[in-house]
């Protein structure tokens, strides 16, 4: 009987400790009441999971993750590493996004629009007559862009923009059977529509 | 030994990037028409006929698996135009 006065007794406390840790978790999640800087910039989503992740969890459940009172602490060290590790993410985005602009200079430099065509007029995979409907669409839309820029019509490059994706789009579907001509011609979209318009008809 | 390397030789062919297929006549007017907005039924068309102007137009007429017979006119210039034959 007095040993399990005496468990019931630890299990009280271990609640009571628990339900204390939590609170002051949840104190020290959210930056209004822990006074410290707002670091809602850094990364709200990591401080709302935080928060969310400790409101969650019940405290008899907690009591059956963690009977020790040291839940505390490692729930502030996870919560501190995932700050960390969002601030680490959000550096290497940056520099990710620099590299991947350095490399699209790199390829724009390579960028030769008449080796394109001269490429799509010896590939195999699409016939003589298609890719004289193919020509016909490209001199229309070109003509389309000439009018835009004299103002001749009501067109806006938004749509003339919409018109040129369907019509690269036509293309890859066509280059089903290239798929190294689908590749370039896909990944030089931008400088194509570039040259597009500069051209002068 | 030549087993081998005859092997060796199949096998780097085989991986090799796919090289692109010529595609036959039917399979381009049928791809042409459907180019141009126009339902076909299928990736190839029958009963092909090819007229061909002295100012260097062509006209083609051909039927496709839905069984519309369209007409495809190919201008000098390279202008391709696509009208069903009623």
């Amino acid at each position: 009987m007095m040993t399990i006065t005496r468990w019931m007794e630890g299990l009280l406390w271990r609640e009571i400790v628990a339900a204390l840790a939590l609170l002051l978790c949840m104190c020290l999640a959210s930056p209004a009441m822990a006074g410290g800087k707002d670091e809602r910039n850094d990364s709200p989503a990591v401080h709302a999971q935080a928060v969310g992740s400790v409101a969650s969890v019940a405290p008899g459940k907690e009591k059956e993750r963690s009977p020790e009172g040291g839940r505390e602490g490692k729930v502030v060290k996870a919560h501190e590493a995932k700050v960390e590790s969002a601030k680490k993410a959000k550096a290497e985005t940056g520099q990710g996004a620099k590299a991947e602009s350095v490399k699209e200079t790199g390829s724009r430099s390579h960028f030769n629009m008449n080796v394109l065509i001269e490429r799509l007029k010896k590939c195999n995979a699409i016939g003589v007559f298609t890719k004289l409907a193919l020509r016909s669409d490209a001199l229309d839309l070109v003509d389309e862009v000439h009018d835009w820029r004299k103002h001749r019509n009501h067109v806006t490059i938004s749509e003339i923009r919409a018109r040129f994706d369907g019509l690269l789009l036509k293309v890859l579907a066509l280059l089903d059977n290239d798929p190294v001509l689908s590749r370039d011609i896909s990944k030089a979209r931008e400088d194509i529509w570039n040259s597009l318009l500069e051209v002068k008809a | 030994m030549k087993y081998i390397l005859s092997m060796m030789a199949l096998l780097a062919v085989a991986a090799m990037p796919g090289e692109a297929f010529a595609v036959t006549q039917a399979e381009d007017i049928a791809t042409t028409i459907m180019l141009r907005g126009q339902p076909c039924g299928g990736k190839t068309v029958s009963n092909i006929s090819e007229t061909k102007d002295a100012a260097g137009n062509t006209v083609i007429k051909a039927t496709c698996p839905n069984g519309q017979r369209y007409r495809i006119d190919v201008s000098a210039n390279g202008r391709v135009t696509v009208t069903p034959i009623k």
